[in-house]
């Protein structure tokens, strides 16, 4: 009864790329990037014996492999009767809400439509409410907004706003309404963070004017962890279980989407929400996007469907994504090639990789 | 409801509850000021109603279709101030805490006989009850001894490894910036000065450790890698946050959900948190059982939504 086997903790889960791929902590907020014929393996090979799978892979390194999965404690040895005692992770994402995040923006008069706005949003107990103003507002504006907003039954608030308050009145806004977890300031003379109470502020010297700056892939964003995760692999990760209004009042999947579902003035979020276009947007999985399905970031992406490389599929990758997952290269990095240059659209805008030339950039790039 | 003020696992019970449109809630938790407005017993009927300050809440224990207990007690503030007689303000003290807590217990046990989930009377379970019922079920339980007896101790701790560790709850003790662990410590030699009744056992080799949770039918079973890391070896509650176990779900065999089902019933609890060793030769030893313990930490790692299918148990109850 020796350890023979190895198991993967369920919390430690392989995401295939083209090029590269990587493994999940799901736990520790941590992923490592793995060779790809490690993660075949790893998904492929469940139950066999290390020994076995040395056998199997003889042109493989196995053990250095394992010492890295093992140090890591992404995989333990396991008997061989003990296998079927760690089960996979229950794909499960579930909310208690009808949808758990809305965004509002707002020009330069956010008061017009705002007891409109808040009396809809108040129909739902929904936890968060990211609110922005493109605009700058004065003082009694912006406490007014906040009036409205925190007598609502959202949990948490999320500002971004143009800087141009005093420190004095920024805190004082804090104190009183507490329900504001992250206050944005854009058009900052200088970049800085600071916790007062229970929120953070955020100093920033971009200029946030408009919803078309949305958007971006960064790693920065990326997330690794368990809702994520979840969220990711059944629906959108971007457009699930979130609802918009725009500056102009129109209920939007996100502000920055072109479809409209009707205006807040003349339309209920209840109606927008039975539009069969709106929730069908939930659902736009990370592994069914064009390019995405064949990266190793997918499940910790924030995804966009507003800004699209093809308009006319509505499963195509974000416009604004810098990395190329056929040869693991972001923008800016040695070697970088934009996917046009790895592969063609059809005309019904799928990308269809061109798996030659692929293997040749890769060859030079990476050698083997 | 009743819960505590940070009791996340009751929030969340009582937001899968609204959204199921269900039903009215009242949460009370153990920081909140109970006023009795008035307890009327008579031959034919009683009337129990309380108020709860400061939220202002008037509740009619009449008007209650469902209790749920999750941790805590109903509380009110004893107003006595000491007249400067220490024994005589001692027991005055006393006495005003006992006078409640025969209203408190009261009201309850009126709210206990309603459909309900947990049990206000059943929070604790002694430790040393449960283990020797753990071990009429079946289960390996670790040798254990309490003495004050400096040669049992020797005696006992001669022979093999041991631990330590309390009998009852863990409380939190600390003095400015000086913690007090209470968790559990290895025991190699006697203490020195006499010491009060202790709480000993042979130390379990460890594979690993299940938490298991049972919520009446359901059981749900996590595995905790904490034999690897020195920090964890003999209590994982010495959380090392930079690497945290590796807690993963946990399929228990069948024999061993009778077992636990079992238990549960000889005990007399309908939920609460078991804590077991899995040996390197596969044996289920118990420790301990906690009526109120975590529910979070299974939810959250194993991605159980333990919590959701409370509140469907408590809505199939209603609806029933």
């Amino acid at each position: 009864m020796s350890e023979s086997h190895y198991q993967l903790f369920s919390c430690c889960v392989p995401v295939r790329g083209f090029a590269r791929s990587a493994i999940y902590d799901l736990q520790r907020k941590d992923y490592w990037f793995i060779p790809n014929d490690l993660c075949d393996l790893l998904i492929k090979e469940k139950g066999l014996p290390i020994s076995g799978i040395n056998e199997k892979y003889k042109h493989l390194d196995i053990e250095s492999y394992f010492n890295f999965l093992f140090e890591n404690e992404i995989c333990f040895p396991c008997r061989k009767e003990d296998l079927d005692r760690f089960p996979e992770l229950d794909l499960q994402w579930n909310i208690p809400f009808e949808f758990e995040t809305a965004i509002v923006d707002f020009n330069r008069e956010p008061l017009v439509r705002l007891k409109r706005i808040v009396s809809e949003l108040n129909k739902y107990a929904i936890p968060n409410i990211q609110i922005r103003f493109f605009e700058a507002v004065e003082e009694d504006q912006f406490k007014e907004v906040l009036i409205q907003f925190s007598d609502s039954n959202m949990k948490f608030l999320e500002l971004i706003v143009l800087n141009r308050f005093s420190q004095e009145f920024i805190d004082s806004m804090l104190h009183e309404f507490p329900k504001i977890r992250l206050l944005i300031l854009t058009n900052s003379t200088k970049r800085s963070r600071r916790d007062v109470e229970q929120a953070t502020v955020f100093e920033t010297t971009e200029h946030i004017t408009s919803h078309c700056q949305c958007g971006l892939i960064q790693q920065a964003q990326f997330a690794v962890e368990m809702r994520t995760y979840c969220e990711s692999r059944l629906h959108n990760s971007c457009l699930n279980a979130k609802v918009s209004i725009d500056v102009h009042g129109n209920i939007k999947n996100c502000p920055s989407m072109k479809e409209s579902f009707g205006n807040i003035c003349d339309t209920s979020i209840e109606q927008a929400l039975q539009h069969v276009n709106f929730k069908s947007m939930w659902s736009i999985k990370k592994d069914d996007i064009e390019v995405c399905k064949d990266c190793e970031f997918r499940h910790m992406c924030s995804d966009c469907r507003a800004y699209l490389k093809k308009e006319n599929n509505r499963c195509s990758q974000p416009e604004k994504c810098n990395y190329n997952p056929y040869i693991a290269k972001w923008k800016g990095e040695e070697g970088y090639v934009p996917i046009e240059h790895c592969g063609t659209y059809n005309n019904r805008g799928n990308y269809i990789p061109d798996l030659i030339k692929i293997k040749q950039i890769n060859m030079d790039l990476w050698g083997g | 409801m009743l819960g505590e003020e940070a009791d996340y696992s009751t929030d969340l019970v009582m937001e899968w509850l609204l959204y199921a449109n269900g039903p009215n809630l009242i949460r009370v938790n153990t920081e909140d000021e109970i006023t009795i407005n008035k307890i009327k017993l008579e031959a034919a009927s009683s009337q129990v109603s309380i108020a709860v300050l400061p939220k202002h809440e008037n509740i009619n224990l009449d008007e209650l279709d469902f209790y749920f207990y999750r941790r805590g007690s109903l509380r009110k503030k004893n107003p006595y101030h000491p007249l400067g007689f220490p024994l005589a303000d001692h027991n005055i003290r006393t006495f005003i805490n006992w006078e409640w807590k025969v209203c408190s217990e009261y009201i309850i046990d009126c709210l206990s006989h309603k459909n309900s989930w947990g049990n206000y009377r059943k929070r604790v379970v002694n430790k040393l009850a449960s283990l020797q019922l753990a071990a009429k079920i079946g289960f390996k339980i670790p040798n254990t001894l309490v003495t004050e007896d400096v040669e049992c101790l020797k005696s006992f701790i001669r022979t093999k490894a041991c631990i330590i560790k309390p009998l009852s709850d863990i409380i939190p003790i600390h003095h400015d910036d000086h913690f007090l662990h209470m968790g559990t410590k290895e025991m190699s030699a006697p203490p020195l000065q006499s010491f009060y009744p202790s709480l000993l056992q042979t130390r379990i080799a460890k594979w690993i450790e299940i938490r298991v949770f049972v919520s009446y039918d359901k059981l749900y079973a996590m595995a905790i890698f904490s034999q690897n890391n020195t920090k964890t070896e003999l209590d994982y509650r010495n959380y090392d946050r930079s690497k945290m176990n590796r807690m993963v779900p946990f399929e228990l065999p069948g024999k061993i959900k009778a077992m636990v089902h079992a238990f549960m019933q000889e005990a007399n609890v309908d939920t609460g948190s078991i804590d077991f060793i899995l040996s390197p030769e596969r044996e289920y030893v118990f420790l301990e059982i906690n009526p109120v313990g975590n529910i979070e930490m299974l939810s959250e790692n194993c991605n159980y939504y333990i919590e959701k299918h409370i509140a469907e148990q408590i809505l199939d109850q209603i609806n029933s």
